[in-house]
């Protein structure tokens, strides 16, 4: 066991604290790469590594954050990675103590993932790869992964780790006010990616104060028990008047927090930017005196996507696995997959999502066609629409490790099975991307006719499985369901497999149930009574058609009787009204269902900014709906949702721009048509113009791009405009809003004259102002109202209409 | 897109830039003036005081990608184009930047010329305390008709994808910047050039 585990089972470890504010205490210029130092001023180096060793740093890390090859690249030292990463090691090892601990830094590679960016998930891998051996070569003791914010490029840094070395991996993910990463991910879901992964460490690192990453801390506490790593800092360092280093929060205080945040489990604890020796001789000295927590967590069945975990146990309610996904049987379906179409994929994502499903199977399983390009496009597709953890639905192993690198988050493996062939090509790859995987209870000789037949199979899957190093709560097994009319004596032996396969091996269960009632007529009415059987038998997580509403009727009175849905809660909310309201809203909705289909496509293309085929729907729909409907119920809900996502931080300003292309071609069209049928509804009117003095404008035009697409009408004076011709243009159209921006301090002052001049004219038109330098300090100042990104203005804009 | 955009952007970019080493440097640390040259240029900035402080020479800079970059962002965005136009406005801008560091690695073979390889950050007006009414005179110094930058009446640089600077050479470094306000959690960069 490498030193550091063993450490960790009795001591609480200091880490160390900042490189970069050291290096650049020391002269390092900006646009310099920090590892070249490693080389052209190894003193500088061994310096401060020496300083917090001898400040009290159990643990440190090599100046080797950005000596990836892409990132040395970027100064045209990507061939010099070796040497660079060789002499930092050689440099920590030479400052220190016999029994200090050298983790090697590894930081991202500063490009987005494919599918927010473009690096793929296996040229990244291949970065992460070379320079971790590399540094295992060099002698390093572990592997610490620091400041990721992207869940996709954190599985392509570990799985290159636990593939290419046998060190340990301490992993630091970022971590922004909002308690979750730059791209949507929160502790819990990091903590299921990352123990699905083998992480031996999971940490937090941020630019937020300790209140902030102490709230973290304790969410991991609370569902882990993996060691924990944080760097917190004590506020961040400010010079005092004689130009000392002095920590705004004192020494006591501090110490309270360290306490705190061993009491929520941490068992490392370093600085984050900004920190130095100083500051971590304070931890030192603090630390040293905490024994670390016991974290007694027991181990889940988690699935997971970037933003959402999903626990499988037999206290929480029946999981649903949405199967809709699938082109078995389907032709048009196949017919689109084949062509590299998606959208009756999309239009089935968000439908079962919509339906209740809490992990969506994804089957592109067509004949000769490219399983490997259609699957990544699916997986993308659909994680790009809703936020639920995926079953990958496949036999074929190139296609399953395709999908594996796609997909985001922890995915659940469908599946593999008692053939030697499939669990030796299937158990390694579940391993290797720290999935969840589901066993088929089916083997060389067929499926076992009897319950203790399948049981067998289910050992021989679970054993093979903990051999391999995969934890007996990611395994589920399936004890598969034959069909009644074929083999009805069969069907017991199912639900007998159930109970046996949970009594002796405690793994989740999975069953696929609608083949049930295949020769039947009204096959509804077998596919639910054998659901509820099976629930009561133990089963966890059904593979069904969430949109059916008998089946889910079904699941949710089963989780009442086998005590999963406590107090009722889920049943009172979905059934809680009186019948009569319920069945009158199930034939509407049902009315509805025939007629949203088109909206719901309109929809779902702004959401994907499909400005090409946008055009051709909307001329469609125009045969049953009137425009305005065609704004009010798909283009405004569509854009809100692309809003939504950009919020969450899963869109970006791309998406955003493609989402406002399609609806302005959808524009086009229903202009001249709303025109026609002089409607004039429409948010409320806005004046928007850059002020006097300044020229820049690109920020102004996204957000009245933004508010135009919400139903404002716009009217847009340009750039450079006098403050007389804003206001006079707003007064004569009567507008709502006066929306100004300003790049530049010098300009700034405009928008306060503006403000002042319509309140001295006792006018009530709102302002909204926005740009670079502006602040929501300077617009409360002068009674503005102020707005962060175009999403936020469209908000703004709303709330000032509403209210006014 | 992105590819294609950025490939495409060659055709739109015409750079072109200009450099002036100053010496004579005075730094008057009680008024907060800073007199460049003989009295070449002179203006008020605490911010440059202590750029400066210990240099031997100053260089100033304008640099420009032209304004065909940004009259296609505009059309683009008339055109409905926004996805294309946004990016292309990001791409302008690296480019801009770029030039400058192009620039910057001239200025610094000539300064090792000097016997100074010391060179300070990159310091442009509208940073710190250093006001953007320096923009005309900066201009002047380096023969900007030729360039074909110019100013607003705000002293706003034309085209936007303009800059101008002041570096300090010297034989010592001197690593000061314009500081942060080190309000991180409100940071939206993805890395921290301080740390």
């Amino acid at each position: 066991m490498s030193s550091l585990l063993k450490r960790l089972k009795n001591e609480v470890l200091v880490l160390d604290g900042a490189m970069g504010t050291e290096l650049h205490k020391k002269g390092l210029e900006v646009g310099e790469c920090p590892e070249k130092l490693n080389l052209t001023h190894p003193e500088i180096l061994t310096e401060i590594h020496r300083s917090y060793v001898e400040a009290g740093s159990d643990i440190i890390q090599t100046n080797t954050f950005g000596a990836s090859r892409i990132k040395l690249d970027e100064y045209g030292l990507g061939e010099e990675v070796e040497v660079i990463n060789r002499k930092a090691v050689e440099l920590a090892k030479a400052a220190a103590n016999s029994d200090t601990i050298i983790a090697a830094s590894m930081g991202p590679t500063g490009k987005l993932l494919e599918p927010l960016g473009d690096l793929s998930f296996q040229k990244a891998y291949e970065i992460f790869a070379e320079q971790a051996q590399i540094l295992e070569d060099a002698g390093v003791d572990v592997i610490s992964i620091e400041t990721m914010t992207d869940l996709q490029e954190v599985r392509a840094a570990v799985i290159a780790v636990k593939e290419n070395t046998s060190l340990p991996i301490i992993c630091h993910l970022t971590y922004e006010e909002s308690l979750k990463t730059m791209t949507g991910t929160d502790p819990v879901t990091a903590v299921t990616v990352l123990e699905g992964l083998g992480v031996e460490v999971i940490g937090a690192n941020c630019s937020m104060g300790p209140e902030g990453l102490l709230k973290i801390i304790e969410t991991l506490g609370k569902n882990t028990s993996t060691y924990l790593s944080v760097e917190p800092n004590a506020g961040l360092p400010i010079l005092d008047e004689n130009n000392n280093t002095i920590f705004p929060m004192k020494a006591s205080e501090m110490a309270s927090y360290l306490k705190k945040f061993v009491d929520a489990g941490a068992n490392i604890i370093g600085g984050c930017c900004g920190s130095t020796p100083e500051y971590i001789r304070l931890v030192a000295e603090q630390v040293k005196k905490l024994k670390p927590k016991s974290k007694n967590h027991q181990a889940e069945t988690k699935l997971a996507s970037r933003s959402k975990t999903v626990v499988i146990a037999d206290n929480l309610p029946t999981r649903i696995i949405g199967e809709r996904i699938n082109p078995t049987g389907r032709k048009e379906l196949s017919a689109e997959l084949k062509e590299g179409k998606m959208n009756i994929v999309s239009q089935e994502a968000t439908a079962q999502a919509k339906a209740g499903a809490d992990i969506l199977d994804v089957n592109v399983g067509v004949p000769k066609i490219d399983q490997v390009i259609t699957i990544k496009q699916a997986i993308t597709t659909v994680q790009n629409l809703v936020n639920l953890p995926i079953c990958i639905d496949t036999t074929d192993a190139e296609v399953l490790e395709a999908a594996l690198q796609t997909v985001v988050g922890k995915p659940l493996i469908n599946s593999v099975n008692g053939e030697e062939e499939s669990l030796n090509s299937v158990l390694p790859l579940a391993k290797k991307y720290g999935a969840c995987v589901l066993g088929l209870t089916l083997d060389e000789d067929g499926i076992p006719k009897t319950a203790e037949g399948r049981l067998q199979v289910a050992r021989k899957i679970v054993e093979r499985a903990l051999e391999l190093g995969i934890k007996r709560e990611n395994i589920l097994i399936d004890a598969l369901t034959l069909t009644a009319s074929a083999q009805q004596e069969g069907v017991q032996e199912t639900i007998k497999a159930i109970r046996l396969i949970k009594e002796e091996l405690g793994v989740a269960t999975v069953l696929g149930v609608s083949n049930i009632s295949f020769g039947l007529p009204d096959r509804k009415k077998v596919n639910t009574a054998f659901l509820a059987m099976a629930i009561q038998a133990g089963l966890n997580a059904p593979i069904l058609d969430p949109t059916i509403e008998e089946m889910k009727a079904t699941l949710m009175a089963s989780d009442i009787l086998v005590n999963r849905d406590i107090s009722s809660q889920r049943y009172l909310k979905a059934y809680g009204q009186n019948k009569e309201a319920e069945e009158k809203k199930d034939t509407k909705q049902k009315e509805k269902e025939v007629e949203l289909n088109i909206l719901t496509q309109i929809q779902q293309q702004v959401l994907t900014g499909d400005k090409d085929n946008i055009s051709d729907n909307i001329k469609k729909a125009l045969d049953d709906y009137s425009a305005l409907d065609i704004i009010n119920q798909a283009l405004i809900p569509g854009i809100q949702e692309v809003g939504d996502k950009y919020d969450e931080g899963i869109y970006f300003l791309p998406q955003l721009m493609l989402g406002a292309e399609a609806m302005q071609n959808s524009f086009a069209i229903l202009k001249p048509i709303l025109e026609k049928e002089g409607s004039k509804e429409n948010q409320g009117r806005i004046i928007m113009a850059t002020v006097k003095g300044d020229v820049h404008d690109i920020g102004k035009n996204i957000v009245k791009i933004m508010l135009q697409n919400n139903g404002f009408e716009v009217i847009d004076l340009g750039k450079d405009i006098a403050n007389e011709t804003i206001i006079s243009t707003a007064l004569a159209k009567k507008a709502h809003i006066i929306c100004l921006s300003a790049l530049m301090t010098t300009t700034m002052p405009r928008m306060e004259e503006i403000t002042a001049k319509l309140k001295e004219s006792n006018s009530n038109i709102k302002v909204m102002v926005g740009g670079a330098v502006v602040t929501k300090d300077y617009a409360d100042s002068i009674g503005a109202y102020y707005s962060d990104n175009a999403v936020e203005a469209v908000k703004t804009a709303k709330k000032l209409v509403s209210n006014s | 897109m992105i590819d294609s955009l950025i490939e495409y952007s060659y055709s739109l970019i015409d750079c072109k830039g200009a450099y002036l080493i100053l010496d004579k440097l005075q730094l008057d640390k009680e008024d907060n003036l800073v007199i460049l040259g003989e009295n070449a240029l002179n203006f008020e900035s605490k911010d440059i005081i202590e750029l400066l402080e210990g240099q031997d020479k100053a260089a100033l800079l304008a640099v420009t990608i032209g304004s065909s970059l940004e009259d296609k962002v505009k059309e683009l965005f008339n055109q409905g184009e926004f996805t294309k136009a946004t990016t292309l406005d990001a791409i302008a801008s690296v480019a801009a930047e770029e030039v400058a560091n192009e620039l910057n690695t001239i200025i610094k073979e000539e300064a090792i010329s000097y016997d100074l390889p010391h060179l300070t950050m990159r310091f442009s007006p509208g940073y710190g305390d250093l006001k953007l009414d320096i923009q005309p005179k900066i201009l002047e110094l380096l023969n900007s008709n030729e360039l074909g930058i110019t100013t607003t009446k705000s002293n706003i640089l034309l085209p936007e994808k303009s800059i101008t600077a002041i570096i300090g050479l010297g034989r010592v470094a001197n690593s000061y910047r314009a500081r942060c306000n080190f309000h991180c959690a409100s940071c939206k960069f993805d890395s921290c050039v301080y740390n």
